[in-house]
């Protein structure tokens, strides 16, 4: 598109934008989202699905956001609340295609990747999908994204005292899951 | 935690997902973005543009928009009672002094619909509190989010409502919403939102605004205290009626449980609710979190054939279920068996 084609179209110009922020946006962290999402719904191709609708709704409401920063809290977000709802839904519409697809990740453990190391990945993922929602997503917003408390509260639209609440017993449950796993880092 | 336990968890967390290396999607996803919808059938037809003379109630009303008596103190009426000590922050904990039904997006197999859900209500303007919900914005102009974490709002947060009734003839009223807070030019046109959703946001206010009112009134949209051409471009110049029951709403709502509700399993749980189904068939169960059936599912009859929800209702045992986290999940039938069910959920926390 030329900077002509552009000229007094305000419209189109936002339409540009969007683009060009989806475009940044994606080479930042389509990856990052990806895995997010991946410890939130465990199959890699879900996760896919819901980062590539969360950047089409994303590109959608660019109209409003029209800040980089901006929109990647509403990414954050969006791939937090789609994971919930793909969750729930395949809980509800089919439990057999759900025990299928919450195989963990797909991709088979390199050949230099210890057996005890692909244990753990698949124990990990596992073990987050036994907890409640909000602690998992709590605990991966806080642990993984290393966001701060302020910015989960924003994020899951809950109070403060929640994120802790959340956090506290989502370890807890998380080191009573794994057992030996959580220390051995070896 | 330590520090170094607190290390240990960001080590798992990150190791856990380090092998794994997304496709190259960006293409797909512009593809999206560029994609002509589907035309919403309503809004295309033009029968979104109704006069105030040919509106009249609809029959659905009364078990669409009155609340149960489960809800303690319950009312759609417009004539609130206000309870003054009562804070924006922590309504949730206190004793309402009313309820209102606010309508939200959810997605369903047939495509995003609207999901009713009772909330109380704290200022002497339910109407207005209503639909401010509506739009994600309590009283005291802080965000404001769906209870139940499958639904949302399809407007954007900024947006403020006031509302109001205005006297039609001698008998009728119209709804008066008046729209503002955000830039004129996001609220006017569509933006980038799809059809649908720009068709769907607007039903929220008119379903939310005619619930709070107890009457299928039209709705007169204004923007910023004038009459307007349009909202998200959707023609507004006219009062409106609201979509299709059918092709607006989904076709199961629950009221009862409310989202992450405390049930004792001694006690039966009432699951109560609105649906349209094939032979009036509404199912309902309960399932952990991974899923595993742990009451089974039973039916009750709802109705189907008109143009309307019906009210259902159906008492599941909970003794044999152990304390912890479930889901409430009640469907439509699927007589074609292509999986195409609406359906509503709740989160319950079962205590003995």
């Amino acid at each position: 598109m030329t900077h002509a084609a552009l000229a007094g179209a305000v419209t189109r110009a936002e339409r540009w934008s969007a683009d060009e922020a989806l475009e940044e946006l994606y080479a930042a962290h389509w990856r990052q989202l990806v895995r997010l999402a991946v410890l939130l719904v465990r199959d890699v191709g879900t996760a896919e699905e819901v980062v590539q609708d969360a950047f089409v709704a994303m590109h959608g409401r660019w109209g409003r956001l029209r800040d980089n920063d901006k929109a990647l809290a509403y990414l954050r977000q969006a791939v937090v609340n789609r994971s919930r709802s793909v969750l729930r839904h395949q809980v509800v519409v089919d439990r057999h295609l759900r025990a299928e697809s919450a195989r963990p990740s797909e991709t088979a453990p390199d050949a230099d990747t210890g057996a005890l190391a692909a244990a753990r990945r698949i124990a990990v993922l596992n073990a987050l999908g036994q907890l409640p929602d909000r602690q998992r997503e709590v605990l991966v917003l806080r642990h993984y994204l290393d966001l701060s408390e302020a910015e989960i509260a924003d994020a899951l639209g809950i109070a403060r005292g929640s994120v802790k609440s959340h956090a506290s017993r989502g370890s807890a449950a998380l080191r009573e899951l794994l057992g030996d796993l959580w220390r051995d880092e070896s | 935690m330590t520090d170094h336990e607190l290390r240990d968890l960001r080590d798992l967390l990150t190791d856990a997902v380090a092998d794994v290396e997304p496709g190259h999607a960006l293409d797909q996803i512009r593809a999206r973005t560029t994609t002509t919808r589907r035309r919403w059938p309503y809004a295309a037809g033009g029968a979104v543009l109704a006069v105030a003379a040919s509106v009249t109630a609809f029959a659905i009303l009364g078990s669409d928009t009155t609340p149960r008596a489960t809800d303690p103190g319950s009312t759609t009426s417009p004539s609130p009672t206000p309870s003054p000590t009562a804070s924006a922050t922590d309504s949730e904990t206190q004793s309402p002094s009313a309820v209102v039904a606010v309508y939200y997006v959810g997605d369903t197999p047939d495509g995003p619909r609207l999901y009713r859900e009772f909330r109380s209500a704290i200022s002497d303007d339910l109407l207005t509190e209503a639909v401010s919900a509506a739009v994600g914005r309590a009283p005291d102009d802080r965000p404001l989010a769906p209870l139940d974490p499958d639904y949302r709002s399809a407007w954007q947060s900024g947006t403020a409502v006031s509302v109001r009734t205005v006297p039609d003839g001698d008998d009728d009223v119209i709804i008066e919403i008046n729209l503002g807070g955000d830039p004129e030019g996001s609220l006017h046109d569509r933006g980038s939102l799809s059809e649908a959703e720009a068709s769907l946001a607007i039903e929220q206010l008119i379903y939310t605004a005619q619930a709070a009112i107890g009457e299928r009134a039209p709705v007169q949209f204004l923007l910023n205290g004038e009459r307007t051409d349009q909202v998200l471009g959707v023609p507004t110049s006219e009062p409106l009626a609201n979509g299709p029951v059918l092709d607006t709403l989904a076709h199961v709502s629950l009221t009862t449980p409310s989202e992450g509700m405390l049930i004792d399993n001694d006690e039966p749980l009432v699951v109560e609710g609105v649906g349209n189904s094939f032979e009036g068939n509404i199912v309902t169960r309960v399932e952990d979190l991974t899923g595993s059936v742990v009451v089974d599912q039973q039916p009750a009859i709802a109705g189907w054939g008109e143009e309307k929800l019906f009210p259902f209702e159906v008492t599941l045992d909970l003794t044999q279920v152990s304390p912890g986290d479930y889901l409430v999940v009640s469907s439509t039938d699927d007589p074609s068996g292509q999986g195409r069910f609406h359906s509503d959920t709740r989160r319950i926390t079962v205590v003995e």
